[in-house]
């Protein structure tokens, strides 16, 4: 592809996003409730897309092609998890949609350090998930270098590609923050699923007769299209590991707790829980098709993340292909921007705002804060681990994972403390890395080395909490009492 | 509100709560276990491979059954009603 085109189709793509940040700069007001959440005014539609963008990225153009090609059809696993975090979100979402509204929660570490009366809570919660989610914005870069490195062969080169999704990011969260996320993702939403589904019409017929041929060509007997796979993988302990995993994280991860937060009503919230199983599902049947036409044309790929790219750059009309270039680079940007805004304001509220709490002053930190987040993941893009699933899958839901039993508890029982709270995410996370890096060698027999992490890190929680002095009663009736009848709380 | 006139309700929540339970663990466990086994055949319609069928199958089940918890049962409406009455008027 010529690198001119591509070149004149990003600073297009550039001019939009940053042309709808400005829109979104000019309805935002210097209050953090406003420039991280939206003032908590967030509608169906809009919820829809920037929750499904803000989830999908590079990940599941790259990755989950990747996956289905490699080890077949079990990647599907991904779709359960996003239907298994629908009751936790309606029950444990209303509670914290809640809470939220009534104190002006604008995150959930802010939450956590509220709820458990201390502010060490919010503070280790916090730094669990910058260390996990500046790799994952990391992979986003990554995944937009990759990209327009692939199809320019070259002449685009990966940290160009990288440092170009960062500064376009940058530049439109700075300007309007949530308003300016939501307004790029609703358009990058739409591009991923339009574009994703006719490539994948375009790559099917053009590289065999149609699904059904398509079907005979990979083989009714080839492991891909059964469990568990052609390298064993999807056995059942793989599978409760990865639903559950997931299924909380997801209900867990900051960035999507400040959708949650910003919902408008409680309809929004319970849309939300229907219609992001259902967008998933979509972006994997696509990816599916895709990599199964990886499968017939180009049989042992040494590169299976970048089948995609690869495809439709012989298939695709020029302009087809250009579009369907900036819907990956979308998607990447639509995570990317989620995730720097989420972290802006958390080390705003967490390690500045409580000496400073103006209004105005946080959402400057928030402001400043995030071309140096950028950059962390750009650190992450050139120097961190080779492959995109494997900066997912290793470090980032796992690590968050393990803060989501002190988050139940928080929402849940009166007793949880803030000492056992933290002693159980240092604990599992420790836990978690001795057995995820060979430190402590132990037979897991395909269980997910999260799994017994997270088991130990409720027993600490439990036990320490029966032992330690919980917060005050009138504290803890904060956050409690509007969850109980009324004649219960009069008593 | 005398105990007598609470007793039916009562019941009634805690049904739904333990079907709730029961058929939630029993679509989680089918939107985990990996069935069938090494069998590739049949493709369903002729472009949809069996596990990849029925898996679609169980996540449609399991929106329903979410479905069913936030708008038939919804035992979070009271709450909401008190809590954030202003704000439930989406449509």
């Amino acid at each position: 592809m010529s690198v001119t085109a591509m070149w004149i189709a990003l600073s297009c793509f550039a001019l939009v996003m940053v042309a709808l940040g400005y829109l979104g700069h000019r309805g935002t007001s210097n209050t953090m409730e406003d420039f991280v959440l939206g003032g908590r005014k967030l509608g169906m539609l809009p919820a829809f897309f920037t929750v499904t963008a803000t989830l999908f990225s590079a990940f599941s153009y790259f990755g989950i092609t990747g996956q289905y090609y490699t080890d077949g059809i079990g990647a599907w696993i991904q779709v359960a998890t996003t239907a298994a975090v629908g009751p936790i979100l309606y029950f444990a979402g209303t509670r914290i949609w809640l809470v939220a509204r009534r104190y002006g929660f604008v995150n959930v570490t802010e939450y956590l350090s509220d709820r458990f009366n201390n502010r060490l809570v919010g503070l280790v919660a916090g730094l669990i998930m910058i260390s996990a989610l500046v790799p994952y914005m990391g992979a986003q870069f990554r995944g937009s270098g990759l990209t327009l490195d692939a199809v320019t062969n070259g002449g685009i080169p990966y940290w160009a590609g990288a440092i170009f999704l960062a500064t376009v990011v940058t530049l439109y969260v700075m300007s309007g923050g949530f308003r300016s996320v939501v307004w790029t993702d609703v358009v990058q939403g739409a591009l991923m699923y339009v574009l994703l589904g006719v490539a994948m019409l375009i790559l099917v017929f053009s590289a065999t007769g149609g699904f059904s041929d398509l079907m005979n060509r990979v083989g009714e007997e080839s492991e891909l299209l059964s469990n568990p796979g052609a390298n064993d993988l999807f056995g059942l302990p793989y599978l409760i590991s990865v639903l559950v995993i997931f299924a909380a994280a997801h209900f867990t991860m900051p960035q999507l707790q400040q959708r949650w937060m910003a919902a408008r009503s409680h309809t929004t919230l319970k849309f939300i829980a229907l219609s992001l199983p259902v967008g998933t599902a979509m972006i994997y049947i696509f990816c599916f098709y895709i990599a199964m036409v990886g499968v017939v044309t180009r049989p042992g790929d040494e590169r299976p993340e970048a089948i995609y790219p690869s495809m439709i750059i012989d298939v695709l009309p020029q302009w087809l292909l250009l579009l369907a270039i900036l819907a990956i680079i979308a998607a990447t940007g639509s995570t990317a921007n989620s995730i720097v805004l989420t972290l802006g304001s958390m080390v705003a509220k967490e390690y500045v705002g409580r000496r400073y709490n103006a209004d105005r002053f946080l959402t400057m930190t928030t402001r400043i804060m995030l071309p140096f987040l950028v950059a962390g993941g750009l650190l992450v893009a050139f120097y961190g681990p080779s492959t995109i699933i494997g900066i997912i899958v290793e470090i980032t839901w796992p690590a968050v994972f393990l803060i989501f039993p002190t988050l139940l508890a928080g929402l849940y029982w009166r007793r949880a403390t803030a000492a056992a709270a933290v002693a159980s995410m240092l604990i599992s996370e420790t836990l978690f890395i001795c057995l995820h890096q060979g430190w402590i060698s132990i037979d897991l027999s395909g269980w997910h080395p999260a799994i017994p992490a997270g088991l130990v890190g409720v027993l600490v929680l439990v036990v320490g909490s029966l032992m330690t002095q919980p917060p005050p009663k009138e504290h803890v009736d904060r956050h409690f009492a509007m969850f109980e009848e009324p004649a219960q709380v009069s008593v | 509100m005398s105990e007598d006139r609470r007793s039916p309700d009562l019941r009634m929540t805690r049904r739904r709560r333990t079907s709730a339970v029961v058929i939630g663990v029993l679509l989680a466990a089918l939107l985990v276990l990996p069935w069938p086994q090494n069998m590739p055949k049949p493709i369903i319609l002729g472009i949809i491979p069996a596990p990849l069928f029925f898996w679609v199958l169980w996540t449609g089940a399991f929106i329903a059954y979410v479905a069913w918890i936030a708008f038939r049962w919804d035992p979070y409406a009271d709450v909401v009603r008190r809590n954030a009455p202003a704000n439930d008027d989406e449509r």
